[in-house]
C-alpha cells in the first residue's frame, strides 16, 4: 500500500465546564489507500484516525475524530487548566509505527518518486521543515465577548497539505 | 465507504485482553478511551449509530489503536481482519 505524508492545521473553539478554549493544532497524519478506501492515521496526535472513499472524505473523518477526542476531554475536565494539561498529553502521545511510515513516505516525496500521483496532486504541498508541529491552547476571555476573538486558519487555504 | 471493513467491538476487547493485558477502557460521550502502559488512546469510536452493545468498528480505527500500543504481533494473531 502506498502511503503519503500529510500535514494538517486545525483551529477550533471548544467549550467545557465554565471555560471556552481556543485550540490550534499543527500535526501530522499518514494517508494510506486501504482495501476499504483512504485512511488518515494520526502521527501526532497518534490516537486519531479517519477513513473515507476519497482523501477529502477521510480528511473530514479525521477532523471529526480529533474534535470528538477534544469534546470528550472537555466534558471530563474540571477546569481550563485540567483541559489544557490533558489536551497537551493527547497531542504529545505519538503513534510510533505511523511516524516511521510517515518519515519513509516523506523521503519518497522529497526524492520526487510520487510526482504525478493522484493523491499527491489533490493537496497543496508544504515544506515540512517550515511547518513546526505543536499545539497551542488558550483560554478565551468570556467576560469580554466580541468578534475579535474569531481566528482564521492561516495554515493553508485548506486544513491539509502534503509534506514536501 | 464500504461496510466490509469492520470488527465487532467484543473482538477488539478480546484482542486487547490478550495483547495489552491490563488495558482499561472507559466509555466517554463520543468514544471509548483506552489506557495501557501509561499511554491513552482517546478515540475508539462508540460505533456508527452511537452507544450499542457490540457495534462494528471500522478496521482503520482498530489498526491505528494496535499501532499506537505497538501490539501488532499479538493483534494479528487474534484478529484475522488485520492479517
Amino acid at each position: 500500500m502506498r502511503s503519503y505524508p500529510i500535514l494538517f492545521g486545525y483551529r477550533d473553539m471548544v467549550a467545557g465546564r465554565d471555560f471556552v478554549a481556543f485550540v490550534a493544532t499543527d500535526g501530522r497524519a499518514l494517508c494510506t489507500r486501504e482495501a476499504d478506501g483512504f485512511w488518515l492515521y494520526g502521527v501526532d496526535p497518534g490516537s486519531i484516525a479517519g477513513g473515507g472513499e476519497s482523501v477529502e472524505e477521510a480528511g473530514r473523518a479525521l477532523k471529526e475524530s480529533y474534535l470528538s477526542a477534544l469534546f470528550d476531554i472537555a466534558a471530563e475536565a474540571a477546569s481550563f487548566a485540567a483541559f489544557k494539561k490533558e489536551v497537551e498529553r493527547f497531542f504529545a502521545e505519538r503513534n510510533g509505527p505511523n511516524e516511521a511510515m510517515w518519515e519513509a513516505a516523506h523521503a519518497l516525496v522529497k526524492s520526487g518518486a510520487v510526482d504525478g500521483d493522484a493523491v499527491a496532486g489533490s493537496l497543496p504541498r508544504k515544506d515540512a521543515a517550515l511547518c513546526p508541529r505543536g499545539i497551542r491552547i488558550e483560554q478565551v476571555d468570556t467576560e469580554h465577548r466580541d468578534a475579535s476573538q474569531h481566528r482564521f486558519n492561516t495554515f493553508v487555504q485548506q486544513e491539509y497539505a502534503e509534506a514536501a | 465507504m464500504t461496510s466490509s471493513g469492520t470488527i465487532p467491538l467484543k473482538d477488539v476487547w478480546k484482542m486487547l485482553d490478550a495483547g495489552a493485558h491490563g488495558s482499561a477502557p472507559a466509555e466517554r460521550i463520543h468514544n471509548w478511551e483506552v489506557r495501557y502502559n501509561q499511554k491513552t488512546y482517546y478515540r475508539l469510536p462508540l460505533g456508527k449509530h452511537g452507544k450499542r452493545k457490540n457495534p462494528a468498528i471500522q478496521i482503520g480505527h482498530v489498526r491505528n489503536l494496535v499501532r499506537f500500543f505497538e501490539i501488532d504481533a499479538c493483534a494479528k494473531g487474534q484478529l484475522e481482519q488485520l492479517r
